[in-house]
């Protein structure tokens, strides 16, 4: 257990040089890195089970010198934040491989390789620690990712790569210049130079207000873009059109994440005067994507677009539940945010499964599919509901929890952000009723069915979304101890800033 | 007695260097007119035996002929960076110049001796000294430069590079004099000293003299607007020597500069730090616009080496130690990954894998030749300074060192840059990754270039994960 973190983020690197170096055959490839996946997916197992749901601080905790001249710590940690995060993208790597074995066609072995390393990646992003660590996790991220839009994508694949890794990157390249003036400013404090995250942030408060400022808005920017908020998502809708289905799943199931988890990581407890001096600003910008997101969504003819356009929407609900700064928004946050991985990831798949049949993604094109696909039809009806939000599953419990947050600390925005709510219905139930009801276009007639793998893929995705329905509170009991160490770190924060 | 062991120490490495490099010429005649690549291989060797017997206690400094040569640490590492970027360039070059036809001892000789002259640069304590070694070095490299006298562009490069090499080496000397007339010496404590005592402070003179020093420099380090002579004859030159070119002459200068600037006009800063922070700035911005132009690789690769020396310029206005110390880190990282991607380039182009440098030319290189795909991948997101590569590390330093001294306006404008230049080292990646092949090509590659690419690749990757290993290297530096 001891180095069960380190296991966990070298595994898949491992995993990827193995069948670099010893496979030669896409077929074969494609079966290694899937066993590699469920592996890693066995392996957060004992993660879920060994963590002690009442420590709020961090767990297996691995710390080493690397750097040391300058104080970089090879410094990993996991706590009720990000374990729910490490649970998702072992579960959706796993998923999205064994969902592209038709879908990928062409160089099959570097496409594994890809997911594998963007995996290693994306855990990295999750435990790192140390500001250098973190960084370096969160850019490497965008290589693979970058290639897998680019390689394996639809037909502007090209133009949505550069524009997703430029647009993260610009975001980013401030930070790294935020996190050297953080190591410096908290150097001449204490006399202790390090990039060590928990330290920086435990001197919060000897951090000028101007500094604060300076330092969340450019921590703000490079999470934004990530996420995104509106008005930096342009991006979002072309990486997800253009990626593969697995891209794609791992784009809204994970990589959206992570600028969320960055904001509670980093932005609220190290610079907690900016945050919540900048508070309502933020719930307006997180009001706008819902709603924006939204209208827009409804008048996308392509469906994946359309889901992609729901992220925006979906992803403010998280953003406003973080930033209304009480228990119930951000676990109502977290939660959502883990929603939004399973459900947006489902649907993504489901998307891609009929698109290997079809090879179209018009909305125009289908309809009355449900009549041949009866299967088909079924998942897809429970997670439009599942993405709309209806009671007794998963998205419900999130949205529920952050607009109770949000009432508590800006009612307005919370009533405006509850209309998005009805929008999501209506785009929704309209893109499945074109595709799924209405009169049988001829052309599908004929289409098949889910085979079994589809199935078996999409299976785990559905009974989680009824389990954090039905008993969120498995999921919950793990983040409450940090939470409520958030909470009150804000709050101290805030009577020290009266 | 004490005395004359102290001047032998300081000037060891460069006898011992003299020595080995006539045994080359020697070799050069001995050897049959295949075997040629021995001498380079002799070459390594001699650096080997050099680098092994003048590595100087930590802290040691050997200061000799009344306070003119230094062998240090400082002189030590950068010696290191000038060995390396020779032994990659001979591993890779040798398959190139034999396509050529152009394989001949006195190329390794030349670059042996270039060394020689980086050396006193590097090592120098007096303007003579360091313009002896200045020129031993420059004229090296106008010979190399024009070294494939039966292509047109390479006789153009050399002529270029040779007629603007004088002009700014006049130039510097034109400065010298002023400098000297004013100070009264040559050396760069006794020159610091008169410029400490403050009664020259609002000299025109001295003024004069250093800016015409300084411009020197700047055409050296090919700073903006000093910087024309640059992509023609990096485009022009043998591609192993481009390669060359674009590293060692650069981190000499660097490091005479970092030198000079460090000791002789600390008293000065207040001139010369505003002018390199305008240049930097310049140089990076003009380096990475115009390198979004072109559409030749090569050409592109020379741009991108202003840019670089855009970046290496903030540590240098930083002024202070981790300043310098990121510029030889920089240094260090550039030879693993410029010279690799020269090598590949040049490799790539004589095997007709890529028809010429055009960026068209490497569609669907990844199909074609996976490895080396891979391997020109490694380099231009290292260039581009993406983590986890070696590239980062030395960016990361870089603006360290910035961030250290409150620049933090340069920072962020070096920042910004290198998301700039980001995409022109990606577009390279796309033609490789996601474009179809255009033509079809059956080639084998021979194992001396495999093998330079090979370790420039690795390295990158080495230095990404363990950076530690190289930080500690520069990290006791002081000039």
């Amino acid at each position: 257990m001891q180095h069960i973190l380190s296991l966990l983020i070298f595994f898949p690197l491992a995993a990827a040089l193995f069948i670099l170096i010893f496979f030669r055959k896409g077929k074969s490839s494609m079966w290694a890195a899937f066993i590699a996946s469920v592996i890693e997916f066995i392996i957060s197992i004992p993660l879920m089970a060994n963590f002690d749901k009442s420590e709020a601080g961090m767990q297996f905790v691995e710390k080493a010198w690397w750097i040391k001249s300058i104080g970089v710590q090879y410094f990993l940690g996991v706590d009720g934040i990000s374990i729910l995060m490490v649970f998702l993208t072992t579960l959706l790597t796993m998923i999205a491989i064994l969902g592209s074995f038709t879908y990928i066609q062409k160089r099959q072995k570097e496409f594994y390789i890809a997911m594998l390393v963007l995996e290693t990646g994306m855990i990295g992003t999750f435990l790192a620690l140390d500001f250098f660590l973190f960084y370096i996790f969160w850019e490497a991220m965008l290589i693979p990712m970058y290639l897998i839009i680019g390689v394996w994508g639809g037909k502007r694949r090209v133009y949505a790569a550069v524009k997703f890794f430029i647009y993260t990157l610009a975001g980013s390249v401030l930070m790294m210049l935020a996190i050297i003036a953080l190591y410096y400013t908290h150097g001449q404090i204490t006399g202790n130079y390090t990039f060590d995250v928990l330290k920086i942030t435990e001197q919060y408060g000897m951090y000028t207000q101007g500094f604060q400022m300076v330092v969340f808005a450019v921590f703000f920017l490079g999470f934004a873009i990530k996420v995104p908020m509106f008005p930096l998502h342009t991006w979002l809708p072309d990486a997800h059109v253009e990626a593969p289905t697995a891209g794609s799943v791992i784009l809204a199931g994970v990589l959206l994440k992570m600028g969320t988890y960055g904001m509670l990581r980093f932005c609220l407890p190290m610079t907690p005067y900016a945050a919540i001096k900048l508070m309502p600003f933020v719930a307006a910008l997180s009001v706008i994507a819902i709603i924006y997101g939204a209208l827009v969504a409804m008048v996308q003819k392509d469906i994946k677009k359309l889901v992609a356009y729901s992220s925006v929407s979906h992803m403010g609900f998280v953003t406003l539940g973080i930033y209304a700064l009480n228990q119930a928004g951000i676990e109502g946050g977290i939660l959502q945010m883990f929603n939004h991985g399973i459900i947006t990831g489902a649907l993504f798949l489901l998307i891609g499964l009929i698109y290997e049949r079809t090879h179209t993604r018009e909305i125009a094109d289908y309809g009355g599919i449900a009549a041949s696909v009866p299967v088909y039809a079924t998942i897809f009806l429970v997670f439009t509901m599942a993405s709309i939000g209806l009671p007794s599953m998963g998205a419900f419990i999130g949205e529920f929890l952050v607009l109770v947050g949000a009432f508590a600390a800006f009612s307005d925005w919370a009533i405006l952000a509850a209309i998005g709510v009805i929008f999501s219905a209506v785009y929704m139930l309209w893109m499945f009723q074109r595709v799924l009801y209405q009169s049988l276009n001829k052309r599908w007639e004929n289409l098949a069915d889910m085979n079994l793998r589809e199935v078996i893929y999409i299976f785990p995705l559905l009974i989680i979304v009824f389990w954090v329905g039905m008993y969120p509170e498995t999921f919950q009991s793990y983040m409450h101890a940090s939470v409520i160490k958030l909470v009150e770190h804000m709050n101290t924060a805030a009577v020290a800033m009266q | 007695m004490q005395n004359f062991m102290m001047n032998l120490q300081s000037i060891f490495p460069e006898v011992l260097m003299t020595i080995f490099g006539l045994i080359m010429v020697v070799l050069d005649v001995m050897t049959s007119k295949e075997k040629k690549s021995m001498v380079g291989y002799f070459g390594i060797a001699f650096l080997l035996i050099v680098a092994l017997l003048t590595n100087p206690q930590l802290g040691g400094k050997y200061l000799g002929f009344n306070n003119m040569l230094m062998w240090d640490n400082f002189s030590y590492v950068f010696f290191v960076i000038f060995a390396l970027a020779y032994t990659l360039t001979t591993l890779g070059s040798v398959e190139y110049l034999k396509d050529k036809g152009i394989l001949k001892g006195e190329f390794y000789t030349l670059m042996f001796f270039s060394i020689l002259g980086m050396m006193f640069m590097v090592s120098a304590f007096d303007l003579t000294i360091f313009y002896v070694g200045l020129e031993t070095m420059a004229i090296a490299m106008y010979v190399l430069a024009g070294f494939n006298k039966n292509e047109m562009r390479s006789s153009e490069a050399g002529v270029k590079y040779f007629i603007i090499g004088a002009f700014s080496s006049a130039m510097l000397l034109f400065g010298m004099t002023y400098v000297y007339g004013a100070t009264g010496s040559l050396n760069y404590i006794q020159i610091a000293e008169v410029l400490k005592s403050g009664m020259i402070a609002d000299n025109m003179t001295v003024k004069i003299g250093l800016i015409l020093m300084l411009t020197g420099f700047a055409f050296k380090i090919s700073a903006v607007p000093f910087h024309m002579w640059a992509p023609d004859v990096y485009q022009g030159a043998p591609t192993p020597a481009a390669g060359f070119m674009t590293v060692a002459p650069k981190a000499a200068a660097f490091a005479a500069l970092i030198r000079f600037v460090y000791i002789a006009l600390e008293p000065a800063s207040g001139l010369w730090v505003p002018l390199f922070s305008i240049l930097a700035v310049l140089t990076m911005t003009y380096g990475n616009l115009v390198a979004l132009a072109q559409t030749n690789v090569k050409r592109m690769l020379a741009y991108s080496a202003i840019s670089h020396a855009g970046y290496m310029m903030i540590g240098l206005v930083a002024m202070n130690p981790e300043g310098y110390r990121a510029i030889a880190l920089y240094s260090l990282i550039y030879v693993f990954m410029n010279i690799g991607a020269f090598t590949l380039l040049g490799i790539l182009k004589n095997k007709g894998m890529v028809e010429d440098e055009r960026l068209e030319s490497f569609s669907g290189l990844a199909k074609k030749n996976p490895l080396y795909a891979l391997g020109m991948l490694i380099f231009m997101f290292s260039l581009a300074g993406i983590p986890p590569l070696a590239g980062f590390i030395g960016k990361f330093q870089i603006f360290m060192a910035a961030m250290k001294a409150d620049m933090i306006w340069l920072a962020v404008i070096g920042a910004l840059n290198s998301a700039l230049a980001c995409y022109y080292y990606m577009r390279v990646t796309i033609y490789m990754y996601f474009n179809e092949p255009e033509y079809e090509v059956d080639a084998t590659v021979g194992r001396s270039a495999f093998i330079t690419s090979f370790i420039g690749a690795a390295m990158v990757l080495f230095v990404g994960f363990f950076p530690a290993v190289f930080i500690n290297f520069v990290k006791h530096l002081l000039v």
